[in-house]
Parts: structure tokens; C-alpha cells; sequence
């Protein structure tokens, strides 16, 4: 990729929710959904962010996009600090960050027609355009997503899964966005309806040369779309690295367990089943030191005692773990 | 060839939507042998839950019916049953699972209360020989501390474990048959694995036949001795798991499996893609149903049935030209 500019980066960011009410303690209990990442973003580049159920992916993308407020970090976006913006300040900077979310049939408004519900960011964003301008350019959006002009004055309901997703993608595109954050968005989709709209997002990207923040607990879709990886698990980052070295050179113990027990469509692939036991702890009571420590079969008392802070092991190959290379 | 458990004829289901009636699953047959693994593949609305709750009598009376075929389990056909017969096939010969385990256990009582409760019903046993045996089943598939789990709420517990909680139950009245819908599809990778890890340990144990329906072939690969891929309805391609994977051979079939994004694969490349979308209940013509997405689609393929061709041992395709 070669040396880009940074669009978005991220600095120590957490996002912590108040889970008792105060009457019942005097002790506030707060669930950490983040806890402390920093996320690199460059210009052009598709981010994958990975990792089971609660472990952050969703909140981080909502909070890099001020969806949600920031407890505390910073949120650098093109040099600029974006972390104590309010509604009216963010509402400019919307038409460079976008976002694409899994569910079409919540995303859309059931009472717009597809022509309104892709055009409407073009009417919420003054970009000074005139109403012939805007025309051109919705029906110039659709038909690049693929929704063919007999489909323009269909409400969703009458779309399918796939089509509403491309309804979505064309609205996010639409104010030609420098960053979108996709959160899931092909996992609602059938296999054969996935291949289409996957292959639709990395043509998008390649033509415009947008960033993805691309959310997904897949990792066979994070590897086909993403450039860089980040493992996520109770709120932190445990790796990072290129697609590349992930995939042929996993390091975190989580990162290893997470690759090999992907099931895969071949009969005769031979490798070993890393099982783990256990559950994923709650993310309100985190156990000490180390999140993974409960599940890994290497954990020593060092783990369960501090939290083994993201080393670069060279490349950017960025691992947080204690025992890292002794096995 | 081991002994055959399950044999479905014909199968015909039909959904009566206002006046009208309309076919959702056409002319399935296939069988189950006794300890062996039957994956139903398919995209949504395929067809293969409407096929796996038609097997235990479980479709709503007032909106749909068997229209014709026969289920015989053992020889004893299910369809002809009565109500009164059928319910004592469910749970005790045939036990199913469900996609969703938060919604298939009652929220209010504590999961002791609701297997041992399920055990007596099944079985004339006293309150504390259904306890003990419930908490050697929580043992079997893998919960710590059962003596403890059995006095907590469905709420306390994650996913994967209300999922196993529900094989347990499933597997206490030594059911021969397995229904399994979408099993670990709620559930995350890892938890899946530990999931899927269970379900063929206890298949050896107890030498449970099981009818898998998934979505994923990575899964049916893992799973699977045989393979039923079904599609808008019908079934396209049965064979065993080699057939299937080995030597794909329905138009559908070989684009599923080319479509699917893999961690071996070379990803400079596009994925390759079934284009349109799976046609409507209304839709169907009299041609093949993947007609109007099949690259290799030729006239005959619109206007007439298509017939099975037999592949050789249980692979069978329907398909007019086998694309070898």
C-alpha cells in the first residue's frame, strides 16, 4: 500500500455504559464496550474489525462516528479532533462518513420509495446541487449498485433482501463518503445474494477509493474484502496486522482459536481444531489482567494478574499478549 | 448399507394462503439411516424447515397440509397418524432442536423444572431418578457445574449453552432421530465449534441418526454423511457428502459452493456469483425453478419437468445436462 495518509485514527478510545441504576449501589457499575483501542484508518484502505458477539465491533463503529458519545480518547478525523463535536458540528462532516448497517429491512423507511429513500441524504446535505443535479445523480447511484429503473418507485417491501442491501449502499455512496463504517452488512443475506453484494462493495471501493470500516464476526468475508484486520475480544484489541500475516502467521492464542474454527467446505482439509472451553465472560465483569485468560490454555499467573498491553512484533503486526512467542 | 430409520416418499406440502393453495416443498424423497447425518442444504425459504416440521407433524393445521407422501419411520407411516399417536413419536423417537434456544425454554421456570418435567412425561420415572438423569445428560453435553445449572433460569446462561441445555433435552428420552434447524446459526464461531463438537460426540455415543438443516456448507462438510441440497422447493442434487463436494454437479450446486468467500482461496479475484434472486412460491413454472438463474439454461429447461438423473449410488441431480 505504501505510505498513506491517515484518515481516521482513534487514541486510547473508550466507551463505557452505566448498567445499575443508582439506587441499588452507591457504586456506579459500568459495562466497558471499549476499552481503549486505537484504530488506524489511511485513505483507501478497507479495515476489517472481527470478533464474537459483545466484544465491541458494533459500538466501536458507532462511537468513531459520534453515534454514540465518547467516554474518553480522542477521534482524530483528518486531523481534526472530532471527540467533543455535537450534533451541528458532526452534521457537516456526515457527508464524508457514512455508514451501511446489517439490517436493510430496519434501514429503510417503509414509507419511501426507493428513488426518495437513496435521495434523501443528497436533500439533508446542502452540497449545492440543484434538483436536476440531484435527480442525475440518484438515478446515476442506483443503476451503479445495481437496482434497475423499474425498481425506482417500489417501496421495500417489495424489494429482496439483496436489493434493499443495494438500496442501502447506494444512500450511504450517494455524497460520495471518504469514510463508511459497515456493520454487518452482508450477514442477513442468503450465500448466493452475499457474492453479489460483497463483490458490489469491493468494486465501490476500488472505483472511488473510499475507506470501510467493515464490521463482521466472519472472518472468510473479512478476508476477501479487508486490507488490514484487527481482532477485537471484551472491549479490546488483542491483534492487528495485513490480511496477509494474519492469516498465514496468527499470533493471540484468541486470533489462532477464532481461524481454526471456522468450518470449511472442503472434506479432506486437514488441520487441528483448537476447541475452546468455556464462554465468553460478561463484558460488566470483566476477569482481571488479561480478557482471554479464562479460555486460554497458555495462561500463567502472570496473565490473570496484567493486561498485556499491543506490541508491535514487527511489520505492524501488533499482538497483545504476555507469553507471545513462547509457543 | 446400515439399517434404514427414517424413509421420506414423495413428500407434498401445500399452504392454503385465503382461497388459494400453493406447493411450498414438491416431490422430496430421501432416507435416514440409523446413525448417520443428513444435511439439508438450501437459501432461505428453500424449503427445508417446512420439510423438517412436516417429518414431526409440527406445520400449523389451519394454514398448511401434507398433500400427498408418506413418512415412514420404521416402516410406520407418520402422516396417517392421529394426533394422540403422533405425540407420543415426538420427543421419544424423534426429538428436534431449534434455531433460536432462547425462545424454545420457558423463561419462568428453572431449567430443572423444565427437564425434569419433560423426562416424566416420557417416561414413568420418579422425581429423583428424572433429576439424576437429567444431570448426567448436562454432563454429557459438557455444562460444569449441572447440579448448579439445574436450579438457574434460562436468563443466566449464554447461547451456547441454552443450545446445549436443549441437545440435552433432546437426547434424555434416547430419541433415534435427531431434528436439528439450524443449530448453531445463533450461535459465534467459537461456540459453534464446541456446539458441533457435542452433537458428533454424542451421534457416537448414543448412535443418534440426525437430520441437520443448516445454510452453511462449511458446516455440512464438518457434519455430514449425506447431503440433500434443495432449492425454491424441490430437491436439485442427494448424494453422500463426497458426491456432493467432490463432484458437484447441479448448475446450483457447483455456483453455491464457487460462491462462497473461503480462507484458501485467492481473493484478488471476484466471487463467482448466481445471478437474480430465488423466484417467489407464486412464480414457479412448469421448467426447473433455477431456470432463470442457471448460466448453462437451455429451451427444454422451461417448458417440461425435469426428471432425476441417477449418478451412480445415491447421487441423483435433477438436472437436464449434467455439467461433467
Amino acid at each position: 500500500m505504501g505510505e498513506q495518509k491517515i484518515l481516521l485514527e482513534t487514541k486510547k478510545l473508550k466507551k463505557y455504559y452505566q448498567v445499575n441504576s443508582a439506587l441499588q449501589s452507591k457504586k456506579k457499575k459500568y459495562l466497558k464496550a471499549v476499552d481503549g483501542v486505537d484504530l488506524v484508518v489511511h485513505q483507501g484502505e478497507v479495515v476489517g474489525l472481527v470478533g464474537e458477539s459483545g466484544c465491541g465491533k458494533s459500538t466501536l463503529g458507532k462511537t468513531v462516528l459520534k453515534v454514540h458519545s465518547v467516554t474518553e480518547g480522542e477521534i482524530i478525523y483528518q486531523g481534526e479532533h472530532i471527540e467533543d463535536y455535537n450534533l451541528a458540528k458532526m452534521r457537516p462532516l456526515r457527508r464524508d462518513m457514512q455508514m451501511i448497517f446489517q439490517d436493510p429491512y430496519a434501514a429503510l423507511n417503509p414509507r419511501m420509495t426507493v428513488f426518495a429513500s437513496a435521495r434523501e441524504p443528497l436533500t439533508i446535505q446542502d452540497m449545492g446541487l440543484t434538483e436536476e443535479q440531484k435527480e442525475e445523480r440518484t438515478k446515476a447511484i442506483l443503476s451503479k449498485v445495481g437496482v434497475t429503473e423499474q425498481h425506482f418507485e417500489k417501496y421495500p417491501h417489495e424489494l429482496s433482501g439483496g436489493q434493499r442491501q443495494r438500496v442501502v449502499i447506494a444512500r450511504a455512496m450517494i455524497t460520495n463518503p471518504k469514510f463508511v463504517v459497515c456493520d454487518e452488512p452482508v450477514s442477513a443475506l442468503d450465500v448466493s445474494v452475499r457474492a453479489q453484494v460483497l463483490n458490489l462493495m469491493r468494486r465501490l471501493q476500488r472505483e472511488t477509493g473510499v475507506s470501510y470500516l467493515f464490521i463482521s464476526h466472519d472472518l472468510s468475508v473479512v478476508k476477501y474484502i479487508c486490507d488490514t484486520i484487527y481482532v477485537m475480544y471484551l472491549g479490546k484489541v488483542v491483534e492487528k496486522s495485513s490480511k496477509k500475516e494474519l492469516f498465514e502467521n496468527p499470533s493471540h492464542p484468541y486470533t489462532q482459536a477464532l481461524i481454526s474454527a471456522i468450518p470449511i467446505p472442503d472434506l479432506y482439509t486437514d488441520r487441528e481444531r483448537i476447541i475452546l472451553s468455556g464462554d465468553i465472560p460478561s463484558p460488566v465483569n470483566p476477569p482481571m489482567g488479561c480478557p482471554f485468560h479464562t479460555r486460554c490454555k497458555y495462561a500463567t499467573e502472570r496473565c490473570m494478574e496484567s493486561v498485556p498491553e499491543l506490541r508491535d512484533m514487527g511489520g505492524g503486526h501488533c499482538v497483545a499478549c504476555h507469553r507471545i512467542g513462547e509457543f | 448399507m446400515s439399517e434404514t430409520l427414517l424413509e421420506v416418499k414423495d413428500l407434498q406440502v401445500d399452504f392454503l394462503i385465503g382461497k388459494k393453495t400453493m406447493t411450498a416443498v414438491h416431490d422430496i424423497s430421501f432416507q435416514i439411516e440409523k446413525g448417520r447425518t443428513l444435511a439439508i442444504v438450501g437459501e432461505s425459504g428453500c424449503g427445508k424447515s417446512v420439510t423438517a416440521t412436516s417429518i414431526m407433524r409440527l406445520l400449523p393445521r389451519e394454514t398448511s397440509r401434507i398433500a400427498n407422501g408418506e413418512i415412514l419411520l420404521e416402516g410406520t407411516d407418520l402422516v396417517k397418524m392421529s394426533e394422540k399417536e403422533i405425540r407420543k413419536i415426538r420427543g421419544n423417537r424423534i426429538a428436534m432442536i431449534f434455531q433460536d434456544p432462547m425462545t424454545a425454554l420457558n423463561p419462568v421456570y428453572t431449567i430443572g423444572k423444565q427437564m425434569i418435567e419433560m423426562c416424566r412425561v416420557h417416561n414413568k420415572i420418579s422425581k429423583a431418578e428424572a433429576y439424576k438423569k437429567c444431570v448426567q445428560m448436562l454432563e454429557i453435553v459438557g455444562i460444569p457445574l449441572p447440579e448448579q445449572r439445574m436450579n438457574e433460569y434460562p436468563y443466566q446462561m449464554s447461547g451456547g449453552m441454552r443450545q446445549r441445555i436443549m441437545i440435552a433435552m433432546a437426547l434424555s428420552c434416547d430419541a433415534q432421530l435427531l431434528i436439528a434447524d439450524e443449530p448453531t446459526t445463533a450461535l459465534d464461531v467459537t461456540i459453534q465449534a464446541q456446539v458441533l463438537d457435542q452433537m458428533r460426540k454424542v451421534k457416537k455415543e448414543f448412535h443418534t441418526a440426525i437430520l441437520l438443516i443448516t445454510h452453511d456448507m462449511g458446516v455440512v462438510a464438518e457434519m455430514a454423511d449425506d447431503v440433500l441440497v434443495m432449492y425454491a422447493g424441490e430437491i436439485v442434487e442427494y448424494g453422500t457428502v463426497e458426491d456432493i463436494f467432490e463432484h458437484p454437479t447441479h448448475p446450483y450446486t457447483t455456483g453455491l459452493l464457487k460462491s462462497i468467500p473461503r480462507l484458501d482461496s485467492d481473493d484478488r479475484e471476484e466471487l463467482f456469483t448466481i445471478d437474480g434472486v430465488v423466484p417467489a412460491l407464486s412464480e414457479f413454472g412448469v421448467g426447473c425453478r433455477f431456470a432463470n438463474r442457471c448460466h448453462c439454461v437451455s429451451e427444454n429447461c422451461k417448458t417440461a419437468g425435469i426428471e432425476y438423473q441417477n449418478l451412480g449410488g445415491k447421487h441423483i441431480c435433477r438436472c437436464n445436462l449434467p455439467v461433467d
